[in-house]
This record gives structure tokens, sequence and C-alpha cells, in this order.
């Protein structure tokens, strides 16, 4: 059985990791937000995180007087949530073995 | 972890990926709606106050709205958004040969089945179709019946602000 991981589990970064997973593209802040539910304090300081560990890559695009954020997940990133998913899965069918 | 925490874990996952499909085929139709929401409203206003000109304006709307269609990049619901407008449209035009439908009859077919095409999107690609289905059917419906000497107008301003409007939030997260 894999292990979990305590930086992905968290339901917000697991969702962030989940959306930019299943997008070839780069997801902008505003879409990220959208799909994990999270506020914009929050979101930042999410990513931050998965940044710190390795896994998004942050990228700022100036647009007029602002700046655009685009998100990417790295290969490792890509590889903690496979393994993460696998482990959770491993959790279920065990709990779900065990009861039978 | 137990399993009823696994089972949460996987459901947010399931629940991301679902949301991220639909958020990019709104991020990819948004633009296209648009293009044919311009076709509806210089259309419909056309036939409203210069019939004489709105065959063109409709030929040239047409050409241009299925050339950008056509040159946007692709998405995962293209084929299944491809083969509902064109059974919609087969069977919008069968039904005005059969009924030998005139100018605004044929119009008001062609903005209901605008809104069963948007519906059946709402239902398979996204809910936010089906609101644009119901603002379509709204306004179809208000042209034929409540001011039907205004109908193209209605159509125009109804269904292709509509589709305008629509594509604009389409676009949005």
């Amino acid at each position: 059985m894999t292990t979990g991981n305590e930086i992905i589990h968290q339901q917000h970064r697991l969702r962030i990791m989940a959306a930019l997973d299943n997008d070839p593209e780069p997801l902008d802040f505003a879409t990220i937000k959208a799909i994990s539910g999270a506020t914009d304090g929050n979101l930042g300081a999410h990513l931050q995180t998965l940044e710190q560990a390795g896994y998004v890559t942050i990228t700022k695009e100036p647009v007029g007087r602002r700046s655009r954020t685009w998100v990417s997940l790295t290969r490792s990133g890509r590889r903690a949530l496979r393994d993460h998913v696998a482990f959770l899965n491993d959790v279920l069918n065990f709990g779900n073995n065990e009861r039978s | 972890m137990n399993p009823q925490q696994a089972q949460e874990g996987l459901a947010s996952v399931t629940t991301a990926r679902r949301r991220t499909i639909e958020l990019r085929t709104y991020r990819h139709g948004g633009s296209i709606v648009t293009a044919w929401g311009l076709l509806w409203l210089s259309g419909y206003l056309a036939q409203q106050f210069v019939p004489q000109i709105a065959p063109w304006v409709w030929l040239i709307g047409w050409a241009a709205a299925l050339i950008w269609t056509l040159t946007r990049p692709r998405s995962d619901y293209d084929l299944q958004a491809f083969a509902t407008w064109a059974v919609a449209l087969a069977f919008m035009g069968l039904l005005a040969i059969v009924v030998k439908a005139d100018i605004r009859i044929t119009a008001m077919l062609f903005g209901l089945v605008l809104s069963v095409s948007y519906a059946v999107l709402g239902i398979w690609a996204g809910k936010r179709f089906a609101a644009l289905a119901v603002l379509t059917l709204v306004s179809s419906c208000i042209g034929w019946w409540l001011v039907p000497q205004w109908l193209f107008l209605a159509l125009a301003v109804g269904g292709g602000g509509t589709l305008l409007g629509g594509g604009l939030w389409l676009r949005r997260p």
C-alpha cells in the first residue's frame, strides 16, 4: 500500500491538484478558485504550500495594470496525486474487505 | 485515515475533475456562442428592418460564424456539440419543408430548435447552456405570441442578445 500525502489530502489542495491534473493547459487563479471553493486568501496560501512542495508552478502574466496568475502541475505533482489517489482507493478497498 | 475519509477524498477528486471539464467546455464554447449570437442579432435585425438585404446578411453571417467555429481549438465536447447542431438543423430544415413554412414560421422553428439544442447541451455539457435555452425559448415565445409584428426584432434582441451575453458569461469561471 502506498502512503497518504498530508500536503495533498487537505480538501482544497486535493481539488486544486485534481483540477490541474485534468486540464492539459495551465489554469488561472479565478478558475481554480471556482473549482476548489477556496477564498482568495486561502487559495493563495494553498498554492504557496503546493509550490513549496514542488507540486505546482505559478507564473504571473501582466494584464494592463494587474497581473493574471497561471498555475500548472509539475511532473512530481502529477505523480504525487496519482500515488495519493491510489492510497485512497487502497484505504477504501481495505475497509470494504474488512466489513465483508 | 479511515475509509470514510478516503471516500470523501475520492469524491473531492471526482467533483473537481467534473467541474474542470465543465469550465473548460464553457471556456471553449464562449467565443463560439458569441459568434452565433452576433449572426442572430444581425440576421434578424436585417430581417425586421431591411428584409431586402437579409439573405446576404444571413449568408455572410453563416459563413463567418462557421469559419470562426471550425478554427477554434478543439475541446472534449466538440463532436457531441456538432452532432447535436447537425441533427437539430436537419430536423428543422425537414420540418420547414413538410409544413411548407413561410419565413416567420421558419424563424420561430429555428428559435425553438436552438432552444432544444441548448437544453440538450445543458443536460450533457453544463447547466449554463440550459439557462441559454430558457432565455432563447422565452424570447421566441414572446415574439410569436405577444408581439408578432416584431417577431424578428424579438428574436434578434432576445435570442441574439442572449447568445452574445451568454458567450461572455460562459467565458467566466
